[in-house]
């Protein structure tokens, strides 16, 4: 076997297959120099947090080899592979909330003076990492009063404090805000300069293009193509990721707004902690218009979401849903006023693994006629109907009857549109309707509710991809900190830039201009 | 073959390997205690086909493993893991007894009885979830000791109610002869419970599986916030299952009592309940296998029995290979190589076409 001897890592021939059948790396090659920003880029589901796995040791392949810097080796979990000078940023962070910055990076390594933590010192070193790479955070401030941005700046500095050489970061612009995200660039090209080596996960073009020296793409499990990022265009990427020219945009026609559906007046909605987590908002969405709500994960989305289908108590305020006040209503209750919901959580909420495609097609209409009769189910007209959903959504599956748990999650997330699409609601609430699906599956996805539109459905969508918001909604609103910071009735007028400052709380439209989305 | 395929063979395999292992491991136990293995074996493995009696001894045991396992079926189907079902039987059999004693007509009476028998069942399953959905308290704690208040409720209307003086033994008085549920097979005690007990198997099979409530107690069952977000009525549907399963359970007590028995005598709890949860165990919920668990049970049980009579073996021995039985099928990880090797041959040959 031949590879560059310059190479810092070499991973070779993996061969991948999970306990349930899954191929997830098929004889992939994978090669790092030393000192380069490296794109691993694939779509969801393609195989690289299972390349990542193997090189981190959480996971043993069954074939191939990883020499790094030119020596084999062969971790038996991550400890060795922290030893061996390589860190990962999750894209969930994993820090412990009530403890400072400092705490948090010398976790598990702390200098110690006399048998006991030597807090200064972890203080004081923390602080000249942070300096050395240009990461500026307060090394005595708490976890918990940091922001998303910070947070994950916490975490390269753990990683950088372990010495790392190799740096593995897992989609992190995921959960940022576009200008965090250009400072995170700055930083990463600082640290290249001064010989770090960076693997950088993701799936986002743009910023492939602008950060990374070189690229490995990987579809379905194969390695397809390695290349430098200076002789490719995007659409080349695209392709390669994709296997085929795949038209990535979707086409809308202006919106006819009628009447909103949909009104929430004052509301509020206290969290766990009883706080405020959505703090006397209002708006309506009316027919025939989709209402994107951007904004930072975490900032009352998800609790704005649960009260209004009726899966959590409100402390106060109104919600209406087809003129009528659903405070009360059970969740069927509000479902039968044309109500339907694709949730942020597909496999804890929209599916049953266990339960076949049909059974889970049928979950919020079983009951009704047409589906049972005296009591029992009419499985002739669910099975046809449910292989028209099947055929209509494109949704991959051996039959009806297969349980969703193997079906791939764009499939998985199908059959949840299906279902609650096929329910011809009134009041439509896409809540990260493309979460960790393939590209295909997206687009499918933001069409559907386009069309959902066009039929005179008001849809609210929910979702913390910046770019979805912007290219599916007709109008948006941008929550921050459990209130709604920004109205923008027509969502031409928005960028990604504009809405940044309004996610990050730097600006804030004024009363009367927010007060507009309740249309009154 | 697909993954899911492997999984199901892997299913019906380990239940298989469990039976032959535990046989096995019988076997060795016997050899080491017994002067005459041999013979032990045979009265052990063949007896119960022996004769007709026997056979009849077999299946007269398996009617009320049945119901229980029925009822536990349907309640571990909403992952309500309910061990008053041993109490409900027991209560069911007593007020079932007591329907016994006063006179009714010839067609009516058992009726009555059996129907009395299934609203007991059903009025003590159903409390622990009632409580478990009014307090949160733990349905395994509540139901352990209603089944203490059931066994002293039992035996106070035993003692103070139902008791025969005359007797001469702890025993209720002699049932009319109208309740008595009529022979099957002559030359046995097989009796129409049989039948009863494959009407309420077809019945409990299409309830889970193509009725309405059966979706919403399976879906239920399987994933609660799917349910939930669903619009399922996640609480009813507890109750109602326990209900159902209870009242079937409460059926199987009533008739055991009229097909088998002429007087009330049971001063402690049967252990047909906790079998209910053991056959349940055994055919992985689905009410159509429930009689195959129950049978096989039922034959071991008359093995060990007749071995006991006709060997040196003690029937103990049984106890310990039922035991075992039931932890095989129960681990998860028996087998689990063979399947992730199956499994993984499976996909290497997807990787090499």
């Amino acid at each position: 076997m031949v590879f560059e001897l310059t190479s810092i890592l070499a991973m070779q021939g993996i061969t991948k297959i999970y306990p349930n059948g899954l191929i997830a790396n098929r004889d992939v090659d994978f090669m790092v120099e030393k000192g380069e920003i490296h794109a691993l880029i694939g779509e969801n589901g393609a195989g690289k947090t299972t390349l990542m796995k193997i090189l981190f040791g959480a996971e043993q392949p069954e074939r191939g080899t990883v020499h790094l810097r030119g020596e084999p080796i062969n971790f038996s979990g991550p400890m060795e592979a922290i030893k061996a000078g390589i860190g990962m940023v999750y894209q969930h962070f994993m820090l412990v909330e009530s403890m400072t910055v400092a705490e948090n990076v010398v976790l598990g390594l702390e200098p110690c003076k006399w048998g006991l933590i030597n807090i200064e010192e972890a203080q004081r070193r923390t602080l000249e990492i942070s300096k050395q790479y240009n990461l500026n955070v307060d090394p005595k401030a708490r976890i918990m009063d940091l922001s998303i941005g910070q947070k994950q700046k916490v975490e390269i500095l753990k990683v950088l404090y372990r010495k790392a050489e190799i740096l593995i970061l897992d989609e992190p612009t995921a959960v940022l805000t576009p200008q965090e995200t250009r400072e995170l660039f700055v930083q990463l090209k600082e640290m290249k300069e001064k010989g770090i080596t960076v693997i950088f996960i993701s799936h986002k073009l743009k910023e492939i293009v602008e950060l990374c020296d070189r690229l490995t793409v990987l579809r379905r499990g194969e390695s397809v193509a390695r290349a430098s990022v200076a002789g490719i265009t995007e659409s080349e990427i695209s392709k390669l990721m994709l296997g085929q020219e795949v038209q990535l945009g979707v086409e809308k026609e202006s919106a006819k707004p009628g009447a909103p559906s949909l009104r929430v007046k004052n509301l509020i909605v206290r969290n766990d902690e009883g706080r405020n987590a959505v703090n006397d908002i209002s708006f309506g969405v009316r027919n025939g218009e989709i209402l994107g709500i951007a904004g930072v994960e975490g900032n009352g989305q998800t609790e704005l979401a649960m009260a209004i289908s009726g899966l959590t108590k409100y402390a106060a305020g109104i919600v209406e849903i087809a003129g009528k006040d659903i405070r009360g209503a059970s969740v069927r209750g509000i479902r039968e006023l044309g109500f339907s919901h694709i949730p942020e959580d597909r496999m804890t909420y929209g599916a049953c693994a266990f339960a076949g495609v049909y059974e889970n097609l049928i979950s919020d209409r079983y009951y009704k006629k047409g589906y049972s009769k005296y009591g029992l189910l009419q499985s002739n007209h669910i099975n046809s109907e449910g292989d028209e959903l099947i055929s209509g959504y494109y949704i991959k599956c051996r039959s009806g009857r297969e349980p969703v748990l193997s079906l791939s999650g764009g499939n998985i997330q199908k059959v949840v549109v299906a279902r609650e699409c096929s329910a011809v609601p009134g009041v439509l609430l896409a809540n990260q309707p493309t979460r960790g699906i393939d590209v295909m599956a997206a687009g499918f996805v933001r069409r559907k509710l386009i069309a959902m539109r066009d039929t005179g459905a008001a849809i609210l969508l929910i979702s913390a991809d910046i770019d979805e918001v912007l290219e599916v909604s007709d109008s948006i609103i941008v929550m921050q900190n459990g209130k709604i910071a920004a109205y923008f009735s027509d969502a031409t007028q928005a960028t990604a830039e504009i809405l940044g400052e309004y996610m990050l709380g730097l600006k804030t439209q004024t009363t009367e201009e927010i007060r507009r989305v309740f249309h009154e | 073959m697909n993954s899911r395929n492997i999984e199901n063979l892997v299913n019906i395999l380990k239940t298989l390997m469990a039976v032959v292992v535990s046989y096995a491991i019988a076997a060795v136990i016997i050899m080491l205690v017994s002067d005459m293995p041999q013979q032990a074996i045979s009265s052990f493995s063949m007896g119960p086909f022996s004769t007709l009696r026997r056979f009849g001894n077999v299946i007269e045991g398996m009617i009320p493993i049945i119901f229980t396992g029925i009822g536990v079926s349907i309640m571990l189907s909403i992952r309500f893991f309910n061990l008053a079902v041993s109490g409900a039987f027991y209560m069911s059999a007593i007020i079932a007894s007591a329907i016994a004693l006063i006179p009714m007509s010839v067609g009516l009476h058992p009726i009555v009885g059996i129907f009395l028998g299934g609203i007991t069942g059903a009025a003590i399953c159903v409390l622990p979830a009632l409580l478990k959905a009014k307090w949160g308290i733990n349905e395994v704690v509540s139901a352990l000791m209603f089944n203490f208040v059931a066994t002293f409720i039992g035996s106070y209307i035993l003692r103070f109610v139902l008791f025969d003086p005359m007797a001469g033994f702890m025993a209720s008085r002699v049932f009319q002869d109208t309740v008595r549920l009529p022979l099957l097979i002559q030359g046995t005690r097989v009796h129409v419970g049989l039948i009863l007990a494959g009407v309420v198997t077809v019945f409990a099979y299409i309830f889970l599986y193509h009725s309405k409530w059966g979706y919403s107690i399976r879906m239920t069952g399987m994933n609660k916030s799917f349910a939930i977000f669903s619009g399922i009525g996640v609480s009813w549907a507890t109750i109602f299952a326990t209900v159902i399963g209870g009242f079937i359970v409460g059926v199987g007590g009533a008739s055991e009592m009229y097909g088998m028995f002429t007087r009330f005598q049971w001063t402690d709890l049967p252990t047909t309940g906790f079998d209910g949860v053991m056959v349940a165990a055994m055919a992985r919920r689905n009410p159509a296998l429930i009689p195959i668990a129950a049978f096989f049970l039922s034959y071991i049980r008359v093995g060990a029995d007749i071995m006991a009579r006709s060997s040196d073996v003690a029937q103990e021995i049984v106890a310990v290979i039922q035991a075992i039985i039931i932890m095989m099928i129960g681990a998860e990880a028996l087998l689990a190589g063979l399947k992730k090797r199956a499994i993984l041959k499976n996909s290497a040959k997807e990787v090499n076409v």
